[in-house]
Order: C-alpha cells, then sequence, then structure tokens
C-alpha cells in the first residue's frame, strides 16, 4: 500500500489516529511497540506534531488579529437571538393583543399614517384657532414663532420669563427655536461643587443622528466604529484589566 | 374571499380619511414653515459651541431599569448596540465650552483625559476634533476628526471598567451645540 510509512506496515492513517490518541486497547499498545522500535514510524509521528504546531499558531495568531470588541458583538448577537427566540415563544404570543396585531398587519401604514395625518391636522387647528390673546401658548406650539416673540414676551410677563442663565442673552441664536424653547423651560443652576458631574442641563434633548467621521488615528490600540443609521459608536481597545474606582460612583 | 373584501372595504375607508387630513396638513405645515423661516437665523460659520459629555459604565447585569441622570438618552439605550446591557450608571459628566480651533481639554475621575475641539461646521453640522486618552491619562488611545448635526450624540466605548461592585464598559455620549 502507498498509504503505508516505510516498510512497517502501519499505515498513515492508522499512524494519524494513533497522534490523535484515537486507537485504543491491544491496537494502541501494539502501534506503541512498533512506533520504539522503527525509527521511521517515530520520524512520521514527529512530522504530525510539527504540522499540528503549525497549524495551531497559526489559527492563534489569525485569532489575535480579531479585537475583543468583534468577539462581543458576535456574543451579543447571539444573545439577542435568544431573547427574540423566547419572546416569540412566550405566553403572550397567542394574546388578544397579538392577535388584534397581526389581524390589523395588512393595514398597519395606512393606519400609522392616517393618525399622523389627523394629529398633524389637530395640531395646525388648534394653532390656526388661537385666539391672539393666547400668543404665549400658540408659540409654544409654533416654535417658529418663538425666535421672535419670546424676548418680547419675557419682558412684558415675568412670570413666563426663562430661568437665570437661560435668558434670551445665554440662549443660542443658532440654535432651532424649538431647541431654545426647552432651554427656557429648564431650570439651570450650576454647581461646580458637584461630585464629577457638571450641570449640563442646558442643552436640549439630543437627536438621533449618524456622525460623519473624516479621519481616526487609533494610536498603537485597535478599533472600529459602527454605525446603525441613527447613532455612531467608535469602540476602542483598552487593557482588560478594569481598575477600581470606587471613588467615582 | 371575503376577508379580502372587507381589507379593500378597510383599506378604501382608511385612504378616504387618510388623503383630505395629509393634504390638509401639508398645506398648513407649507404655510407654518413660510412663517418661521425668517424668524431663523442660521449662522452658516461655528464659531462657538457647548459639549456636554457622559461618561458611562454599561454593565451586563442588572434589571434593565435606566436611572433618571440617563433617562434623556434613553432611546440610545434600549437600542442596538447597548440594549446588550442591563444596567447603566452615570460615571461623570462635564459641560464643555468650545471656540474655533482651539483644544479644550476635560479629565474624568476614571483617569481618562478628553480633548475636544471646534474645527468649523457648515448650516447643519458642527465639524470636531477630539482626542482620548488611556485611563492613565497620558498615553493617547485615539484621534479623531468627525462632524454632526448640533444636539447630535455621538458614541464612544472604551474597554472594561470597574466601579465599586459594578463591573462593565464605560462609554462617552457626547452632545454638542454651537452657540
Amino acid at each position: 500500500m502507498t498509504n503505508q510509512v516505510g516498510t512497517s506496515g502501519v499505515s498513515r492513517d492508522e499512524l494519524a489516529l494513533h497522534f490523535d490518541g484515537e486507537s485504543t486497547g491491544a491496537e494502541a499498545h501494539e502501534l506503541a511497540a512498533q512506533i520504539d522500535a522503527d525509527p521511521e514510524l517515530r520520524e512520521e509521528l514527529a512530522q504530525l506534531g510539527v504540522v499540528r504546531g503549525l497549524v495551531q499558531e497559526t489559527l492563534k495568531t489569525k485569532a489575535a488579529e480579531i479585537p475583543q470588541a468583534r468577539f462581543e458583538q458576535i456574543w451579543d448577537e447571539i444573545d439577542r437571538q435568544l431573547d427574540r427566540e423566547a419572546a416569540a415563544a412566550g405566553p403572550s404570543a397567542g394574546s388578544l393583543w397579538s392577535r388584534v396585531w397581526t389581524a390589523l398587519r395588512p393595514v398597519r401604514i395606512p393606519l400609522a399614517a392616517a393618525a399622523a395625518a389627523a394629529a398633524v391636522t389637530l395640531v395646525v387647528v388648534s394653532v390656526m384657532d388661537s385666539d391672539p390673546s393666547d400668543k404665549g401658548v400658540a408659540a409654544e406650539n409654533n416654535p417658529g414663532a418663538v425666535a421672535s416673540a419670546q424676548e418680547p414676551a419675557a419682558e412684558q410677563e415675568p412670570e413666563t420669563a426663562p430661568a437665570p442663565g437661560t435668558g434670551s442673552k445665554d440662549a443660542p441664536s443658532a440654535l432651532p427655536a424649538g431647541d431654545r424653547m426647552a432651554l427656557a423651560q429648564e431650570p439651570s443652576s450650576p454647581d461646580p461643587s458637584s461630585d464629577g458631574l457638571d450641570e449640563v442641563d442646558d442643552l436640549p434633548s439630543p437627536k438621533k443622528v449618524e456622525a460623519e467621521i473624516h479621519g481616526v488615528e487609533f494610536s498603537g490600540h485597535t478599533g472600529r466604529i459602527s454605525k446603525t443609521g441613527t447613532v455612531t459608536v467608535l469602540y476602542l481597545e483598552e487593557e482588560a484589566q478594569p481598575k477600581d474606582t470606587e471613588r467615582s460612583l | 374571499m371575503k376577508p379580502r373584501r372587507n381589507k379593500s372595504l378597510l383599506s378604501l375607508a382608511l385612504s378616504s380619511l387618510l388623503v383630505p387630513a395629509a393634504a390638509l396638513g401639508a398645506v398648513a405645515s407649507v404655510s407654518t414653515a413660510a412663517h418661521a423661516a425668517p424668524a431663523k437665523k442660521v449662522s452658516s460659520k461655528a464659531e462657538k459651541a457647548v459639549c456636554k459629555v457622559h461618561a458611562v459604565l454599561a454593565s451586563k447585569e442588572g434589571d434593565g431599569k435606566i436611572p433618571k441622570n440617563l433617562e434623556f438618552m434613553k432611546e440610545w439605550l434600549i437600542d442596538e448596540p447597548y440594549d446588550r446591557y442591563k444596567s447603566f450608571h452615570l460615571l461623570g459628566s462635564k459641560k464643555v465650552d468650545l471656540k474655533a480651533n482651539k483644544a479644550t481639554a476635560t479629565a474624568f475621575k476614571t483617569g481618562h483625559k478628553m480633548k475636544l475641539s471646534l474645527l468649523g461646521g457648515d448650516e447643519k453640522k458642527l465639524k470636531l476634533h477630539l482626542d482620548l486618552t488611556h485611563r492613565d491619562g497620558i498615553e493617547n488611545l485615539v484621534t479623531m476628526q468627525y462632524s454632526i448635526e448640533d444636539n447630535g450624540l455621538f458614541f464612544v466605548e472604551g474597554g472594561e471598567h470597574k466601579s465599586g461592585e459594578v463591573t462593565g464598559r464605560i462609554f462617552w455620549a457626547i452632545q454638542c451645540a454651537r452657540r
């Protein structure tokens, strides 16, 4: 047989099985004795060891090239998938609500659109119908009007004036009018002595938008950028050893 | 056959509601926008900005509730990629005032130091430069430039971190708006 090692009568397959520890009992003893007695078999066995070492090292090197964050992402995706499957098989699957929701599937989009249009109409009609004496109230529903009407209104009606520190002088002129309205509603009392927490409530609610990356340099570390359409996350690799910073809580 | 006819009737009824409502809504929106436009002046150049940076510890242990001081970013925390975490803990928050082309540094109690500068921008977006150090406060982790709409949130996720009994990943949420 061409598969035999030298003149030993032992095939490479048998030797490979023995190398992997898969030969058993008398067969294993016999092979071990033959290997001890035959330098050709020993050489072949040694080569198998070298090949296995090479393969292992290559795989280890490739694995090391994959950042830890990537592994975590994969496990997280598996977790999510399991959660989804568990939720799908949950007791609520046959509930009245889920049956109604399923029945409405073909008309969900028209229903949602109709509801949205009705809401817009309601808002518009209420703004149009508002009495001029209620201008302050109307302005709250009409962000565009706030930009021009807010300052005089603040002078005439002290009870609607912005909180200290967030008045018209401090309000950013370039911020969207609606955002300025939010600023006026939020109290601002900076307390620099607070424990690592600056009072930063003078910005409006954040927007769900993607960032545009122009350039990034990881300074010898690894990292990656993830975009989901509404959020951009820059992942950085830092030393794995957690550092206890109890004082920061 | 019968269900299909019912669906058609329902669709027809909804459409008859939707079309006039949408038309009225569109007309009103255009009218409102036309009135609002002259009052809204947007600076095309960003000379100053203010940013708030929240350092947050995200852990896979917890009850899934969002703490009150992070309620403002709930939408992000319950969505990918942060929905994989079960609790969030505010480690620190900083307010950073930016002037064009001038770097402003801020340090966190975790040891990380962040440098932000305003590079400019257009009507909608701010262009920013960001440097972040390792928790030793010396070694640089990243240097980058990015653009984002005013008040957009940008996230930077760092390594593992332990704070008290809580272990997780630290991330920073950066929100900037022109002034």
